[in-house]
């Protein structure tokens, strides 16, 4: 079972540590997206609350593409 | 969590993590036995304590959502359970590289600890469809209380199943009658440890921000479109999102 241990074990030390900074890299790199899609929608809500005061129909801030992206792709 | 205490603890992290780190390449005797492929141990055994912690607490945050039906703390539920979830993942590869170094084989089948691990980790995977496939809300984070808490007692029974198994491979380093790891092997670890329980709660942090900032959004968002009627699309989130019942 163990004929096949390498003797030098460098390379795996270094990818276990390098995958685990990978993955909070990319972790946070999702958060980041998810934390930029909540402003971009604050944004929105603000445009529609200033418009709302003028008086004027809100333009969407992405050029009315809103309606085509459906809520539950944003969880 | 205020702006300030945020970033002390990001800061924290980064540091604890780095330290921890730094001692495990630069100051921490080699193992005699293992050699330099022990180093993977100050990363992989405090990953797994953490995620297994991690979903403990996810259990008791179930608890307190069906004792008090307050939805933080099943949102909190959830993230605990998510991060972990994403530790897990980290254990297992970390695991496998490990195996791979010392046993020549990425993974063992007749090993309890590494077997038990995977099932708590397939476990846990089944929590988002679980949870997914209830439409009612507050069933649904009924449910998902109902399946953290059960999950959650398995992770210590199943623990100690392990532990009083006989074990073919896996080393048992902590609490062995010939007294476990040295001084500066255990102080490192404890710092890798602190560095890792840190990482998760900042994460944690993060993710309820996003969340508490997403229901905020949705609540805005139905209340300026309430006589549209265009805020149902907000019921069919899946995951919870902070929002005031």
């Amino acid at each position: 079972m163990f004929d096949a241990v390498p003797n030098d074990s460098t390379g795996y030390v270094f990818a276990a540590y390098v995958v685990f900074l990978l993955m909070i890299l990319i972790y946070i790199g999702i958060l980041g997206a998810k934390f930029q899609r909540i402003n971009r929608d604050i944004g929105e809500l603000t445009d529609e609350v200033e418009a709302g005061k003028a008086g004027v129909k809100p333009a969407s801030r992405n050029g009315g593409t809103e309606a085509a992206e459906p809520e539950e792709s944003r969880v | 969590m205020s702006s300030s205490r945020f970033k002390a603890l990001a800061i924290a992290t980064v540091v604890i993590l780095m330290v921890g780190f730094g001692l495990v390449f630069f100051w921490v005797p080699m193992d005699a036995d293992q050699g330099f492929k022990q180093k993977i141990f100050y990363l992989h055994v405090p990953l797994a304590i953490v995620a297994l912690l991690g979903f403990v607490a996810g259990g008791v945050e179930g608890f307190r959502h069906l004792r008090s039906g307050d939805r933080r703390h099943d949102a909190n539920s959830y993230v605990f359970i998510h991060l972990s979830i994403v530790f897990g993942v980290a254990v297992l590869i970390t695991g496998c590289l490990w195996a791979k170094a010392s046993w020549g084989h990425f993974w063992v089948w007749d090993e309890p600890t590494l077997v038990s691990f995977l099932i708590v980790f397939l476990m846990y995977c089944t929590y988002y469809p679980f949870r997914y496939a209830i439409e009612d809300r507050d069933r649904q984070a009924r449910y998902a209380s109902v399946f953290a808490i059960t999950a959650g007692a398995f992770v210590p029974l199943n623990f100690m199943a392990v532990r009083m198994a006989e074990s073919i491979i896996h080393p048992r380093v902590f609490a062995t009658s010939s007294g476990g790891l040295p001084g500066s092997m255990m102080f490192t670890f404890l710092v890798c440890l602190a560095g890792i329980a840190l990482l998760w709660v900042l994460l944690v942090q993060v993710e309820l921000a996003g969340k508490k900032a997403s229901g905020t959004v949705s609540r805005l968002r139905r209340a300026l479109h309430a006589d549209e009627n265009s805020g149902g699309s907000v019921s069919g989130r899946i995951a919870p999102n902070m929002e005031a019942k």
